[in-house]
């Protein structure tokens, strides 16, 4: 049966046609974009760094199974658990587990992309146990009962009216419309939270191997409460976010803190694992989510892509995201990398229209701090989704379109032929 | 090891761009006086402290100054019941506690959780003192001596001021 289209168009429709989202998406990208150049000119070797990042992730991506082993030696050495999930559904089972085992009623969560990928937050509500987003822009958008418009500002389409009326309704709080006001109203909400908490759910910007420890990063310290106070620390990371020594964890913070906020340093930076959970009689767990990293990671023309650390750096200069925003490529990935990432963990199928809609400018590849290709795999899923491929289920579509792409390919390649046929004739004759 | 000059001068202007104090002083002895201004410039702040023990100033000899001076003192030490640890801490105004090494290019706090509860006073009270030994102002990350003893052994804390 085939899959339901993604709707793409329609739902590109509805943030062209939002004045406040479109606003925020300018704001963003004039803002976070054009100033993460600056910050990469600041330092004289960046090509180096970039290239230096770019090889250690890539390492990473080839030896994914050797250093989630290491890793997971290392956390269980000091005293922590590492679960692999196959799935999402297999990781919340386990997530759920350990809720149990402790009786967990209340947790704290850090931005977590995975999180939202497997859908962590249902799972625990429909348990009874009531999970709070700690990061404002996510703790916006939980109230709103919306999801993430963009990696690292996950409620740039929200309006600060919008956050006002927001707070005043689901909070309490008198309305207004000064940010300070509005975060100090989030804080006071939050600060309960966070020492009531039972367990702290986090995502990893990057585990460590040779350390079994994460790396988590943030700006407004709300992912180092939630692993420092509650006993229990659950760490839910894709099984791509590793490398392996603190050196190379310590290349790809500076270019991630350039690449995702123009800054030269994230505000908080915390390298944590299972020892400070141990010493307070808590627990320490990770679950590394597969969801089809693998079969990426084993398929030769898109593992680049597991080398993303999400800054969003691509989103914040892309023309298409600039103007469709995140919630047209689905419902976690936005932006040149959703447009890549979404098809190949959720349908090519289905996303098709996310691959066709990117304008293959390459200012994506530009400002990657990896430098990864993303429009060489676009077109690859193009090339895909137009000629089949059984490794991703897909038939070949021949329809006016395709027939009209593959006379065309033959005039060019007979063309190519027909000169270099001229050519020796030439060189012949002399 | 001694900070060079270039060092100090990218810090303060790093921590001018950012808001950030930074004061300079010959002894350890006058931490006490530091934040008997810092009270006096904020009299809005109740006098309550949270002082971590450190290698970087006499925690006995402070906390002492503090207590005649009419403050109330948090000194958790390894023995304290954490949950009521929390419960103190939430109503402190200050907390201080020494680093283990300061970025200069990016005025980056580094705290190794050899003991505990440096990163919760860092983060709970509305007002942080982080002290510093001028040998240990590094100018970037890059600087090895940072994540030397990193290995599992040791929990790392980086906090941009």
């Amino acid at each position: 049966m085939a899959e339901d289209k993604w709707p793409y168009r329609k739902k590109a429709r509805q943030a062209l046609s939002n004045p406040i989202f479109q606003r925020g998406l300018e704001n963003i990208q004039l803002r976070i974009g054009k100033a993460t150049l600056e910050r990469y000119r600041e330092l004289p070797n960046i090509e180096e760094l970039r290239d230096k990042g770019r090889e250690i992730r890539l390492k990473a991506v080839d030896n994914l199974g050797i250093y989630l082993q290491r890793f997971a030696q290392n956390v269980e050495r000091l005293g922590g658990m590492v679960f692999f999930a196959k799935d999402g559904d297999e990781a919340k089972d386990f997530a759920l587990k350990v809720c149990h085992a402790h009786k967990v009623k209340r947790v704290v969560k850090g931005k977590s992309m995975v999180g939202e990928e497997i859908g962590i937050n249902k799972a625990l509500e429909q348990k009874g146990i009531v999970a709070t987003e700690t990061d404002l822009g996510e703790y916006i958008i939980q109230l709103a009962g919306e999801g993430p418009s963009h990696i690292i500002g996950p409620a740039i389409h929200k309006s600060k009216e919008e956050i006002g009326r927001l707070f005043s309704e689901r909070l309490k709080a008198p309305y207004s419309t000064v940010p300070e006001e509005l975060t100090s109203i989030a804080r006071n909400s939050l600060r309960p939270k966070f020492l009531e908490a039972d367990m702290g759910i986090t995502g990893a910007n990057l585990a460590i191997a040779e350390a079994g420890q994460v790396m988590l990063v943030s700006n407004e310290g709300n992912i180092r409460l939630s692993v420092t106070l509650p006993k229990i620390h659950l760490v839910i990371m894709g099984a791509e976010r590793i490398v392996e020594s603190v050196d190379e964890a310590m290349l790809i913070l500076r270019l991630l803190s350039r690449a995702a906020a123009a800054q030269r340093l994230a505000t908080y930076v915390s390298i944590v694992g299972p020892k400070e959970k141990l010493s307070r009689d808590g627990a320490f767990y990770v679950i590394v989510v597969d969801n089809g990293r693998s079969k990426i990671g084993a398929d030769p023309r898109f593992k680049e892509v597991l080398a993303c650390v999400r800054c969003g750096a691509c989103l914040n200069v892309c023309p298409v995201y600039g103007k469709i925003g995140g919630y047209a490529y689905g419902d976690v990935y936005s932006g040149p990398v959703g447009a890549v990432i979404n098809p190949l963990l959720f349908g090519i199928e289905r996303y098709s229209d996310l691959f066709f809609g990117e304008t293959l400018c390459g200012m994506c590849r530009e400002r990657c701090p990896l430098k990864i290709d993303i429009p060489r795999m676009l077109l690859e899923l193009r090339r895909i989704y137009k000629e089949g491929d059984t490794s991703f289920n897909i038939l070949p579509k021949k329809d006016i379109g395709y027939l009209a792409l593959k006379t065309f390919e033959l005039y060019n390649r007979n063309r190519k032929l027909t000169a270099i046929v001229k050519n020796i004739s030439k060189a012949l004759k002399k | 090891m001694k900070s060079s000059n270039d060092t100090i001068k990218r810090l303060f202007e790093e921590a001018e761009e950012l808001g950030v104090k930074i004061h300079m002083i010959e002894s350890y002895d006058q931490i006490k006086y530091e934040i008997i201004n810092l009270f006096l410039d904020h009299p809005n702040l109740d006098k309550s402290i949270c002082v971590v023990d450190s290698e970087n100033y006499d925690t006995q000899s402070l906390s002492n100054y503090l207590y005649e001076k009419g403050f109330d003192l948090l000194l958790p030490n390894e023995q304290v019941d954490y949950g009521e640890f929390i419960e103190n801490l939430k109503n402190v105004q200050v907390g201080i506690t020494s680093v283990d090494a300061c970025v200069g290019e990016t005025c980056t706090l580094i705290i190794r959780n050899r003991r505990p509860f440096f990163r919760e006073v860092s983060l709970l009270p509305p007002v942080y003192i982080a002290v510093v030994r001028q040998d240990q102002i590094v100018i970037s990350l890059d600087d090895p001596s940072i994540f030397k003893e990193l290995k599992g052994e040791s929990q790392i804390t980086i906090k941009r001021a």
